[in-house]
């Protein structure tokens, strides 16, 4: 019945953690399936966000952080590509949790990497420099040098932004030596044209026009190795360069260079951002040459301001507008320039271009003359000494950054550093008390098993003992057997045989004195009777039986306490029947005797021991007493004494009591049964 | 015609001499007178031969084998006086009588001894006592019928076991253990142990045992 029901509990229990499972691998397989079909791009977005969203939904649900740190991923890769910023900061925040929590060094640096682009494109500078700084470390520790060279990129970048250019330098240069040691793919060509790209403007920054032209030609080189389809690199490249030799002042080479690019047929098609510039550029520069045709300049400067309105391109728009406004102060259109710069300075304050405010500003403390200039004076100094103010305190804060996360970084070193040594010492240690541990171990059973050799031995010792007596008993045995036959031999019948041969010799005579006679050698017959009865008396009495192993306890005794110099009594008991007693108990009672003789000595400083032998019911009962010093018997620690005692008794099925009082003696009773 | 007949007895059973003197004297011829001397030790019995070497020999001389030793401790044995009596009293004939009906004494007293009367206690009779008695006179020799069935078988077997071969198969039956023969043969114990192994070679004992043995050697009458 019992087992019906367990079986039955056992078959419900199994189908439930079966169902249980099966559900958790559906579970598991949907959410597969979801993450597949997220990813699938003949889908429409917003499905594809859904089932990311179900499949991350499902994810948390199973609860199983791998699983939910995966899906995740996928969802923040939707969200980025569906420009849901928000959403991607917030689902890689919990990434960045779960990441730490999973310790997955990857999914870590992803996630920093995702936070600082998030960070970099809302313009937070410090947090994005942060989150970088922070990937870039993982992205090293892991080898994984694309990833780390994209990241120096984007710190280079916002070092640049803030005006740090000899950090930002030095970043670029750091990513370019990495690249170098990577494959020349087009996802790495692009990144080092954007960091010689990013030197070639910090040196342009810094006025070192040659060196900028320099950067540009190996931008330019760079672009050469590219695709088909990133000519926009080239034209770009080649923009920037006509830009630096403007700045140069050789404005008829970068003229030459301008017009080259918007010559190209493709530009317009590529990029029209970047045909607004360069015609703006053309005519600005154009302008500074002094070109004599004003009409064309005035016609190419509204023509970019037309594109770049309609294209709502509004830091090209400002650009523009700054370009005219100098052009119609220069020829005399005082008011058009500065309704110009006004529109620029709106413009830039609305869109926080803090460098076109301040150019602005410039430029209208330059067109107006009086209060206003100065006024508009006071209002970029303010604005930017303010700029500067903040840009100090980002650096600051970028140092800080660095100094803490470099710190973290030493901290962690330092930690499994001293990890690493206590583990070592640990092993060591439990190395050496394993050791240890054997060591004591395998002693003691040596130890053991030497005590057992030894018991053994003294067990064959005194087994040989018995057989000895046994062999002395029986020579005794024939040695009385041989006497008795002697004394029947030569005592009776000699006298036997000499009576018949005197009554034989009678038996023919027939007198009176012949009976007589013959009386007298019948009354002979009659003593020899006698005699044989007293002969059969002694055959009867087995002078030796049993006496073999009560010898050997006798003597044992006997050289004990004589080597010991005491005084002793023994009792024996004749009942005991020691041929029926097995040889193990007698070796036991020998060794036990010994034992307490031996206890006697060492211990008890006694004069007087006795032993006594009795039958009881069937059991053997031996007594040892002394007269010795006694000991508390419940405190005294039973010594190897004792407890030798104790397993020999035990071995036969008896009991040992001991029995002792301190200043009286002690009592040893020990009893054993007889089968 | 007188006869008369000088005879010495020894024996330290007073009882047995008895019994001699009484079948002797009841069973003695009419013309036969019986001069007997007694002795209960050797001590005696040798004084007594020495002395009949003047005053009259013995013409019989009875000797029982186990005697006390004589203080001396020359004579052990009626076979040592014996061999005395041959010495002094050339003539005498000499009666051994013995308790002993084991082989290898009675062929040892033979071959020593060769006395006129050689007679087993156990099985003899008044009668046979008087007729040995009557038969050694007469210049016969008188054996027990014991000693005689003894010998025929003797001859009849094709066995021979030597003087000390018997010795080792006569202690054996008398119960002592091989490890203690040394202390009887002065042989030693590897050369003991051959002779016993030669022994059961003899008397084709497969099983090894001494009891077998000594059992077949029983029945073949060497013991």
């Amino acid at each position: 019945m019992v087992n019906r029901y367990f079986i039955l509990f056992f078959f419900l229990f199994y189908t439930y953690s079966y169902a249980q499972n099966e559900g958790f691998y559906k579970k598991l397989d949907s959410i597969k399936s979801l993450r597949k079909l997220s990813k699938d791009s003949n889908l429409d977005m917003e499905v594809r966000l859904s089932y990311a969203r179900n499949a991350s939904k499902l994810s948390n649900e199973l609860n199983i952080d791998s699983t939910v740190l995966k899906s995740n991923r996928n969802l923040s890769l939707m969200y980025l590509n569906m420009d849901k910023y928000n959403l991607y900061r917030e689902i890689n925040y919990k990434n960045l949790k779960l990441a730490r929590k999973l310790n997955d060094s990857l999914a870590l640096g992803i996630a920093n990497h995702n936070l600082g682009w998030y960070h970099h494109v809302e313009s937070h500078n410090d947090s994005s420099y942060y989150y970088y700084y922070k990937a870039q470390k993982i992205y090293k520790s892991l080898k994984d040098k694309e990833n780390e060279v994209s990241v120096l990129l984007s710190l280079a970048d916002i070092q640049e932004t803030i005006k740090d250019y000899i950090g930002s330098e030095e970043t670029a240069v750091q990513a370019i030596s990495i690249l170098e040691s990577l494959p020349q793919t087009n996802r790495n060509l692009k990144t080092l044209w954007s960091l010689y790209n990013l030197l070639a403007v910090i040196s342009e920054r810094l006025n070192k026009h040659d060196e900028a032209i320099e950067y540009y030609n190996k931008c330019n080189e760079i672009t050469k190795k590219m695709d088909k389809s990133d000519y926009y690199y080239y034209l770009t490249t080649k923009n920037n360069m006509g830009f630096s030799y403007g700045q140069k002042g050789e404005l008829k080479k970068a003229l030459s260079i301008y017009k080259e690019v918007l010559n190209d047929k493709q530009l317009f098609k590529i990029d029209p951002e970047l045909y607004v510039l360069v015609l703006d550029n053309i005519a600005h520069t154009r302008f500074l040459n002094k070109d004599k045709d004003l009409e064309g300049i005035d016609r190419q400067f509204k023509q970019a301001y037309k594109i770049s309105d309609s294209l709502q391109f509004a830091s090209g728009l400002m650009t523009v507008m700054n370009n005219m406004s100098e052009f119609y102060n220069a020829i005399g259109k005082k008011d058009s320039a500065i309704i110009l710069s006004k529109k620029v300075y709106q413009l830039a304050k609305d869109s926080d271009a803090n460098d076109k405010v301040l150019k602005s500003l410039m430029a209208l403390s330059k067109l107006e003359g009086g209060i206003s200039s100065k006024k508009y004076l006071k209002e970029y100094i303010r604005l930017n000494d303010s700029l500067i103010q903040n840009e100090r305190a980002i650096r600051n804060k970028f140092a800080r950054v660095k100094f803490e996360v470099d710190k973290i970084e030493a901290d962690n070193e330092k930690l499994a550093r001293e990890r690493l040594l206590f583990l070592s010492i640990a092993a060591g240690l439990f190395f050496s008390l394993t050791l240890l541990y054997v060591v004591i171990a395998q002693r003691s059973k040596n130890r053991k098993l030497k005590f057992i050799q030894q018991q053994q031995e003294t067990n064959e010792e005194i087994y040989n003992l018995m057989l000895a007596q046994q062999d002395k008993i029986e020579e005794g045995r024939t040695a009385e057997k041989k006497r008795i036959s002697q004394e029947l031999h030569d005592g009776i019948l000699g006298r036997l045989f000499g009576t018949r041969l005197s009554l034989d010799s009678l038996n023919m005579v027939k007198t009176d004195e012949a009976v007589k006679t013959r009386s007298q050698y019948i009354n002979e017959l009659k003593t020899i009777e006698t005699e044989i009865r007293k002969i059969s008396h002694d055959l009867n009495a087995d002078f030796i039986s049993g006496s073999g192993f009560i010898d050997i306890i006798k003597s044992l005794i006997e050289t004990q306490t004589k080597a010991y110099q005491l005084d002793y009594t023994f009792e024996e008991d004749h009942d005991i029947n020691w041929e029926e007693v097995p040889n193990k108990t007698k070796i036991h009672i020998y060794r036990m005797l010994q034992e307490c003789m031996q206890n006697i000595y060492k211990h008890a400083n006694a004069n007087r021991i006795k032993i006594s032998f009795q039958l009881k019911n069937n059991v053997i009962l031996i007594t040892i007493e002394d007269d010795g010093s006694g000991f508390n018997v419940n405190k005294a620690r039973k010594g190897i004494g004792l407890k030798n005692i104790d397993s020999r008794v035990n071995d036969v099925g008896g009991k040992a009591e001991v029995f002792s009082k301190i200043g009286v003696g002690t009592k040893i009773k020990i009893t054993i049964p007889i089968s | 015609m007188e006869q008369h007949v000088k005879i010495l007895m020894v024996d330290d059973h007073p009882m047995i001499i008895e019994g001699y003197q009484n079948t002797l004297i009841a069973t003695k011829k009419e013309n036969q007178q019986l001069d007997i001397d007694i002795a209960h030790d050797c001590d005696l019995a040798v004084e007594l031969i020495k002395k009949s070497y003047d005053f009259g020999w013995y013409d019989v001389c009875f000797f029982d084998i186990s005697l006390p030793p004589s203080k001396d401790g020359l004579f052990n044995s009626g076979e040592d006086l014996a061999k005395l009596a041959k010495q002094y009293l050339p003539s005498a004939k000499i009666i051994i009588l013995t308790m002993f009906n084991e082989s290898f004494r009675i062929l040892n007293i033979i071959k020593e001894i060769n006395p006129e009367g050689l007679l087993i206690k156990s099985d003899l009779t008044s009668s046979e006592l008087a007729e040995a008695f009557q038969h050694i006179l007469n210049n016969d020799t008188y054996y027990s019928s014991t000693v005689n069935n003894f010998l025929n078988t003797q001859v009849t077997s094709d066995i021979y076991v030597d003087e000390i071969n018997r010795k080792i198969l006569h202690l054996l039956s008398q119960g002592i253990k091989t490890r203690s023969l040394r202390e009887h043969i002065d042989l030693s114990m590897s050369a003991i142990e051959k002779r016993k192994k030669h022994l059961k070679v003899l008397f084709s004992i497969h099983d090894g045992k001494d009891e077998t043995l000594l059992k077949v050697a029983r029945s073949k009458g060497f013991l």
